[in-house]
């Protein structure tokens, strides 16, 4: 482990740093909370697999490879649990994009107050590819900037910016729409 | 890489966590798709469930206990802790963690230290203040918000405290809240600026808060105020808001220019020396040298801007109108899609306040104001006419009086569909007007009664050197008014072609003076529905005037004139609201008068109407003295120049009612059925049904009609009273009953 390494948090943390530790958690909590909420849509599902999270931190972080930004190292185990998750649970996660789509000429009586909500957004992200959905939590609920969503998702960053722009498209369209579930 | 780059880049990603907010729409989106992130990044997202929150603490604190101790640091390298230690204080929002190179029982004993320390000063606190609160606690941070201290600027985060006099600004995409005891909070939008002026109370009662808002956005949940010396007021570059418990927002512009909306309650403005207060629902307007403007129901909406002409612009078919005042955000132009906030003044004229671009996407528009009509087509929400159809969502307990938020889309022909209509409460009481009718009679060697009700009459309006004058409006007895204008050329003015006058859709033409004139839906030069005359050569001025179908209330409508260039603006019409209580000096008027005598003039006039004196009244005048009578009008009525009856002493000649341009209704007492198309015509059904079965007619029924049936289409119906109507055609305009 070389000295500047040391000098990070996550050095510290790796040394079993209760305050190192402590300050991770607190800094990345709600991200991975609310990353795993938006892909589960539920709270209790999500604080648990929150816990499940920081418990794999804790053992994976020997084997942390600092190379790759923690946020990035962390998300990814988040996305990964939640890929378990939904394995196990064995339920479609994903709905097509045109599944069910309405028209998108919206007559004046479909039009409906378009202030947007949690409800509404977890709904209109279901209509989106997991991609999609992660690109815009990463980017817009947790915070990251392109790089480190390129990081996290191991892509470049031009395809994060296509994937963004088509996911922010899709979603405006599914909530302009009313993103009724199928 | 060199460590210290990968150290920097690290620390760099890692202060993004925070500053996400900065570039959550980052320059590589397009500008609308920016606003709907910002959307998703300013949501209230979820947080994790404290209790587990604790728990998955206590589970790390276990972790860390196990684990070996921290090895020293070289000096070099502490000091690059420092910035990293600094960018993790900021990032972790509210938790203050010294990094040292403690074992985990040292940790422990210094947050038990730090935790008794804490309370200890709190308690310390509370005690020398004797219970008193000097400060307010922020809850939420969102992106950059900074706090002026002593050092220059500082990051503000969550669990923070802000004193008297301190400085709150607001970056790009960031937003703070602060919460006062007894849960009154204010939140601060984006690119914002406050002072927080004053903030003192005692728990239990007596909060004082002053806010002072330079620039920037800001909303605010009060709680009923309790104690007498309890305030909390925003203060701004054009005015000063009180409230006593409510909500409400505050909207200063970079030139002070300041716009004040009630979401709930009531809110006080002083501004300019004058007092303008706000009900459920309104807004106001104020700024450094204007006026305070009159309280007003505000409307909100997105749509294509699709037409531009003056100071007129039509947004998802709404006509707004758009002055020096409104606020422009970015450089919109026909084929944007905007959104618009504004308020309903002078009746029915959308004047807005701020236009931004938006999200592309169908086009609604909402509005609040108190149910004052129920038709079974239209109701008349405020001075708007709604469409109400069968999909329209009716929500609450809707009734008159009943304070709702409606949504609605504008169609093309002008007509505003509900979508939605929702109860949000009953109408506080508000501050009416006062009529005074003061009656004169003057018995040598005749009376003259002169009606005075306080008013201020509409000024004329003057575009591109033309001027039109709206003289006044005739109310007829079979339910039709005549609207009276002067158009004149001034002497700056180039030959005037034509110019028009806009109606409501309530509102058809009947009738026009003087040829040539037709009825336009809409113009294609001016965009507005209503009747144009076309002037010929040598005109410098002339009288207009154009009868519809109904009594309406005067409001504001849009005036539009073409020499070379078309030219619109504001001036007084008629608009889709009833017209209040009607003054109706028709009555008997004792005593007898003699011409020797100053008679007493008791008007037994109905006192339940607007105040608008119609020429063609009817007074039996039998004075035996001279007198001055007063009536005293209430509610509110809509200012019209008025006339000047004379009274003889014996016996007032009413004036005679000017013709009614209607065809003669059918008369006798069968069904009434109309199978022409393209018609206008005028009904009395005395207790008739009636049958409409051809198209593009317009209709006036009056009196009282049995079942009304229309089957045919693109039909304009008014109707004073019908047992049942039933409409099964398509595209018909129902007016009442």
């Amino acid at each position: 482990m070389s000295e500047a390494t040391e000098l990070c948090v996550v050095a510290d943390a790796r040394r079993g740093d209760a305050a190192a530790l402590t300050a991770l958690y607190e800094h990345f909590k709600q991200g991975v909370f609310r990353f795993i909420y938006y892909r589960t849509n539920d709270v209790e599902v999500a604080a648990d697999l929150t816990g499940d999270v920081f418990e794999k931190m804790l053992k994976a972080l020997p084997a942390y490879q600092p190379q790759c930004p923690f946020a990035a190292w962390l998300f990814q185990i988040a996305r990964n649990r939640v890929i378990d998750y939904w394995r196990h649970q064995q339920v479609r996660q994903n709905v097509p994009l045109d599944a069910g789509l309405p028209s998108p000429d919206v007559s004046p009586e479909q039009v409906v107050e378009q202030r947007l909500t949690v409800e509404r957004l977890v709904r209109a992200l279901s209509y989106l590819t997991l991609d999609q959905r992660d690109v815009l939590i990463l980017r817009y609920v947790v915070g990251m900037r392109i790089r480190l969503v390129a990081t996290t998702m191991e892509k470049s960053d031009g395809a994060v910016r296509m994937l963004q722009q088509r996911a922010l498209e899709a979603l405006r369209k599914r909530l302009l729409l009313g993103e009724e579930m199928p | 890489m060199m460590e210290t780059e990968r150290l920097q880049k690290y620390l760099d990603e890692l202060t993004a966590h925070r500053g996400m907010a900065q570039d959550v729409a980052g320059a590589e989106c397009a500008p609308d798709l920016q606003e709907l992130a910002a959307a998703i990044t300013n949501l209230e997202h979820p947080v994790l469930p404290p209790a587990v929150d604790a728990r998955y603490q206590a589970h790390l604190m276990a972790v860390g206990q196990s684990a070996p101790a921290a090895e020293p640091s070289s000096p070099k390298a502490l000091a690059g802790l420092d910035g990293l230690r600094t960018a993790l204080a900021q990032l972790t929002a509210g938790l203050r963690i010294r990094f040292t190179r403690l074992h985990l029982a040292g940790a422990l004993a210094a947050g038990l230290i730090l935790a008794l320390f804490g309370v200890g000063l709190l308690l310390t606190i509370f005690l020398v203040n004797n219970g008193r609160m000097k400060a307010a606690q922020v809850t939420a941070v969102v992106g950059q918000v900074e706090v002026l201290t002593d050092e220059g600027w500082a990051s503000l985060h969550r669990g923070d405290s802000v004193r008297s006099g301190q400085h709150i600004r607001t970056n790009s995409y960031s937003s703070a809240t602060v919460r006062f005891f007894e849960d009154t909070e204010t939140t601060i939008a984006a690119d914002s600026e406050v002072t927080l002026t004053t903030v003192s109370g005692r728990l239990g009662g007596g909060l004082r808060v002053t806010w002072t808002q330079s620039e920037g956005a800001t909303s605010h949940e009060v709680v009923p105020l309790r104690g007498r010396t309890a305030f909390y007021q925003v203060e701004t570059p054009g005015g000063t808001v009180q409230v006593q418990g409510t909500s409400f927002a505050v909207a200063v512009q970079p030139d002070g220019q300041t716009r004040v909306s009630v979401t709930e309650g009531q809110v006080t403005m002083i501004g300019s020396g004058e007092t303008v207060t706000l009900q459920t629902g309104q807004a106001t307007l104020a700024g450094p040298g204007l006026a305070l403007a009159a309280a007003a129901y505000q409307f909100a909406g997105q749509g294509e801007l699709t037409h531009i002409a003056g100071t007129l612009w039509t947004i998802g078919n709404l006509p707004v109108t758009v002055i020096g005042q409104t606020v422009i955000v970015g450089d919109p132009t026909v084929g944007d899609f905007v959104s618009v906030s504004g308020r309903i003044v002078s009746g029915n004229v959308w004047l807005a306040d701020v236009i931004t671009a938006s999200l592309p996407g169908a086009s609604s528009f909402s509005f609040t104001a108190a149910i004052e009509n129920m038709g079974p087509n239209f109701w008349q929400i405020g001075a708007v006419t709604v469409a109400v159809t069968r999909q329209t969502q009716l929500i609450g307990n809707l009734e008159l009086g009943t304070l709702a938020q409606v949504t609605f889309t504008a169609l093309s022909d002008g007509t505003l569909v509900a979508l939605v209509i929702e109860e949000i409460g009953k109408p506080l009481p508000t501050p009416t007007a006062t009529a005074t009718l003061t009656t004169t009679v003057t018995m040598t060697p005749s009376v003259t009664a002169t009606a005075t009700p306080t008013m201020t009459p509409f000024p004329p309006l003057i575009v591109d050197c033309y001027q039109i004058t709206f003289l006044g409006v005739v109310y007829h007895p079979d339910n039709t008014s005549t609207w009276t204008y002067h158009v004149a050329e001034l002497p700056c003015a180039q030959d005037l072609s034509n110019w028009m006058v806009a109606l409501p859709s309530c509102a058809r033409s009947v009738a026009a003076t003087p040829e040539p004139w037709e009825y336009v839906n809409p113009d294609p030069n001016y965009r507005l529905t209503g009747v144009k005359w076309e002037v010929g050569a040598g005109f410098d001025q002339g009288v207009f005037a154009v009868t519809v179908n109904g009594h309406w209330a005067v409001g504001t409508t849009q005036g539009g004139v073409k020499g070379p260039d078309v030219g619109i603006g504001l001036t007084a019409g008629p608009i889709c609201a009833l017209p209040s209580p009607t003054l109706t000096p028709t009555g008997s008027v004792s005593p007898t008068a003699t011409p020797s005598m100053t008679p007493t003039l008791t008007p037994m006039a109905t006192l339940s109407a607007t105040p608008t004196l119609t020429p063609a009244v009817t007074v039996s005048a039998t004075a035996t003295a001279t007198t001055m009578a007063t009536a005293t009008v209430t509610p509110a009525f809509t200012a019209t120049p008025l006339p000047t009856a004379t009274l003889v002493p014996t016996t007032a000649t009413p004036a005679p009612p000017p013709p009614i341009p209607t065809q003669p209704p059918p008369g006798g007492s069968s069904p009434i059925a109309i199978n022409e198309n393209g018609q206008t015509r005028t009904f009395t059904c005395n207790g008739n049904s009636v049958t409409i079965n051809g198209n593009d007619n317009t209709i006036t029924l009056l009196g009282s009609c049995g079942p009304v049936t229309i089957r045919g289409n693109n039909n304009w119906v008014s109707i004073q009273s019908a047992t049942l109507v039933t409409n099964t055609g398509n595209n018909n305009t129902i007016v009442g009953p």
